[in-house]
């Protein structure tokens, strides 16, 4: 390999679209972009070395090499080794293993049930399933949202941050700690994990305001909350967990988006603070996929070439 | 005498002066690129001199990915232009900066530095990209040609995919690879998994003929009946079974009824289904069905696809049983039963009328356990069956 790949395609524009219009236009099955590897991979069941043009709904499933793919919406797709995934034109559902964005554009992932959305067109980040049904997300850079299967809003990820998700029973209760907040006559919470603000309701909130809490309660989906927050849960039972107003830093990790407070304390998901919102469970983890740099782009100082 | 051991006392000194020299500037190299900067790399390049390592240039694509496409390009004009792998990255590189004749170029040189499938592949790919099909089918065809030793005819889907892209019908899309016949074999393989029926029919009676091909032909059969085309399915089935044709619109549609060859379970072929308690024996005109009284209640023990037309029919065999006076074995249509077989240990011949039942059909011989009686133990032979139609009586015949 003379140049590493994800550099040289990182600096491919987006000039995709305007390159596959024709074969789009002749292909009965539209052309969505190419595929890439050092050595072989698996397109729609049959096994291709070197490279492909990509159809709409393409299965892709790579052997020891991972596997780039250079997409019409100008999104770039990195393919782990041992993984497989359906490529849309605007959407990868990942099968098995782990994918990466390098510029996620409007492009986004599927993962059990999860979609995973940039927020802005240069952010990458790294979605892998994990065992059980958790799939575990880390952010490089730019913003993601992480919706449910119904489309609820489950987690903010900003760049640096890595979060584990597991989606529960639909009738999960919601848990979620930060710190309380009164605004124009409104309850507000930002979960420390998943950066989601909400508008409470419930009984006793005012003596809380200002404190760090833990609160559980029911989602309403049908209710609309204020403008400020996602959700508007009705909380059961809220639990102080600091002693003064605002104490602590984990209020402010909470804003800021960095793991922090109990979050930041493990380095898996039984170690940190679960928060469970839309039937998602959501923990930040710290030694995960953000650490572990086993892909490049995630500003290691010597990445690891990608073999294709 | 002494002056050539001076000169060549002082070539010897100056080649080590001039390996340290070398030693030390790569030495420096080294050392400065681990600065890892873009100007730091740059330098180490430049003390490399004309044997720059190319994970200095790797680096400095990652430093400065804008220049990613400029360092592949010096390295495969300068340092490796014999790897027909870099002339395919550049080639694809210039094709997604928008620079279609640039990586042409480089596809093109790829091709001529190696001869091999991976350069022709590429190359089809991307003349379909372009839209240029006279390009496409002329790498296409080059592409299949050198795959025979690579790919396994299930891996030719994806260049089928393409050229069903250019030309979606079969008859001419074939016409291009007529040098190629294994084409013809994926592309029917590749239009089942698309399960495009008509379009595999036309390229699959192309296929007849060539008894190679039988056993395909036999598949596609046995796939066409199974998605409710049985029509479709007599045409292949007679030309590859090697067994008296069938012609169910002339009131002909059991196959193999002599059973001069055994069942193989596929298409218009009797099915011979495994169940506990029944074995079968096939010999050559023959079959026999032992049942040893641990059978299921109710099970098929044989059975056939036979495509009705409207007439009614009849189904003809000679067959013997054991001394039970209950054999349990009857003909079936479509699960509706005929009257049981009698107990018989010479040879006669049995007849089942068959319920009036119009296109695709399963003829059964199925076992069933009579009410009042326990399983059977049995041993049933069945050989020379026939299935006829039978003469419409006009009703005034009837009255009369």
């Amino acid at each position: 390999m003379l140049v590493k790949l994800h550099t040289v395609e990182s600096a491919i524009a987006g000039l995709m679209p305007l390159i596959l219009v024709l074969g789009a236009a002749r292909a009965a099955v539209p052309v969505i972009g190419t595929v890439a590897a050092r050595g072989s991979f698996v397109l729609d069941r049959a096994t291709v070395t070197g490279n492909a043009t990509l159809f709409e709904g393409a299965t892709v499933e790579t052997k020891a090499a991972s596997s780039r793919m250079d997409l019409a919406s100008g999104a770039k797709v990195l393919l782990a080794a041992e993984s497989r995934a359906r490529l849309y034109s605007d959407h990868l559902v990942l099968e098995r293993g782990e994918g990466q964005w390098e510029k996620a554009a409007t492009y986004h992932f599927e993962a059990r049930g999860l979609t995973i959305q940039p927020e802005t067109g240069n952010a990458s980040a790294r979605v892998a399933l994990a065992g059980g049904a958790r799939v575990e997300l880390a952010v490089f850079s730019g913003s993601f949202r992480v919706l449910n299967a119904k489309g609820m809003l489950v987690a903010n990820a900003a760049a640096g941050r890595s979060l584990e998700l597991e989606p529960q029973m639909p009738d999960a209760s919601t848990k979620l700690t930060g710190t309380l907040r009164l605004s124009s006559g409104h309850y507000l919470l930002t979960d420390e994990t998943t950066n989601v603000t909400v508008e409470l309701t419930g009984a006793g909130l005012s003596q809380d305001v200002g404190y760090r809490v833990e609160v559980t309660g029911t989602t309403d989906v049908a209710a609309t909350p204020v403008s400020d927050a996602a959700h508007l849960v009705r909380v059961s039972s809220a639990k102080r967990l600091g002693k003064s107003r605002d104490s602590g830093g984990a209020a402010a990790a909470g804003k800021g988006g960095a793991p922090g407070g109990a979050a930041s304390s493990g380095v898996g998901i039984s170690a940190t603070a679960v928060a469970i919102i839309g039937g998602v469970a959501a923990a930040a983890t710290v030694g995960g996929l953000a650490a572990a740099g086993k892909l490049p782009g995630q500003g290691a100082p010597s990445p690891t070439p990608i073999s294709r | 005498m002494n002056v050539l051991l001076r000169t060549l006392s002082l070539a010897g000194a100056l080649c080590s002066a001039l390996a340290a020299l070398v030693a030390i500037r790569l030495a420096a190299a080294e050392a400065i690129v681990r600065q890892d900067t873009v100007t730091s790399v740059q330098r180490a390049l430049t003390l490399q001199g004309s044997a720059p390592a190319e994970e200095f240039e790797q680096r400095l694509a990652d430093l400065d990915p804008p220049r990613a496409r400029e360092t592949l390009e010096y390295m495969v004009r300068e340092v490796n232009p014999r790897s027909g792998a870099g002339w395919i990255e550049l080639g694809m590189l210039n094709e997604a900066h928008g620079n279609p004749a640039a990586a042409e170029r480089s596809l093109l040189k790829a091709a001529q530095v190696d001869h091999q499938y991976l350069p022709a592949w590429t190359l089809a790919n991307f003349y379909f990209r372009q839209g240029a099909p006279e390009s496409f089918w002329s790498w296409a065809v080059r592409a299949a040609f050198l795959s025979a030793e690579r790919l396994a005819d299930s891996d030719l889907a994806p260049l089928l995919q393409l050229c069903d892209g250019f030309e979606p019908d079969p008859d001419r899309l074939l016409a291009h690879f007529a040098g190629v016949p294994r084409m013809r074999l994926a592309y029917l393989s590749f239009l089942m998994t698309l399960n495009r029926w008509d379009a595999a029919q036309r390229v699959a009676l192309g296929m007849t003929g060539d008894r190679s091909n039988d056993p395909y032909l036999i598949n596609f059969a046995d796939r066409q009946i199974r998605a409710g085309h049985p029509e479709a399915a007599v045409p292949l089935w007679n030309a590859a079974s090697g067994l008296p044709a069938i012609d169910p619109t002339a009131g002909k549609p059991l196959s193999n009824g002599e059973l001069k060859r055994a069942p193989t379970n596929l298409a218009f072929d009797w099915r011979l289904d495994r169940v506990d308690g029944i074995e079968s024996i096939w010999k050559p005109t023959e079959l026999v069905l032992k049942i040893d009284g641990s059978q299921p209640e109710r099970c098929v023990m044989l059975e056939q696809t036979v495509y009705l037309t409207p007439r009614r029919y009849r189904l003809r065999f000679d067959y013997t049983t054991g001394v039970l006076p209950s054999s349990g074995v009857h003909w079936a249509l479509n699960g509706q039963e005929g009257f049981e077989i009698e107990s018989s240990q010479e040879l006669r011949e049995g007849i089942f009328e068959l319920p009036r039942v119009h296109g695709m059909a399963n003829l059964q011989l199925i076992y069933r356990r009579s009410p009042g009686t326990t399983r059977t133990e049995e041993q049933i032979e069945i050989r020379h069956l026939r299935l006829e139609s039978i003469p419409e009586v006009p009703f005034t015949e009837v009255m009369r």
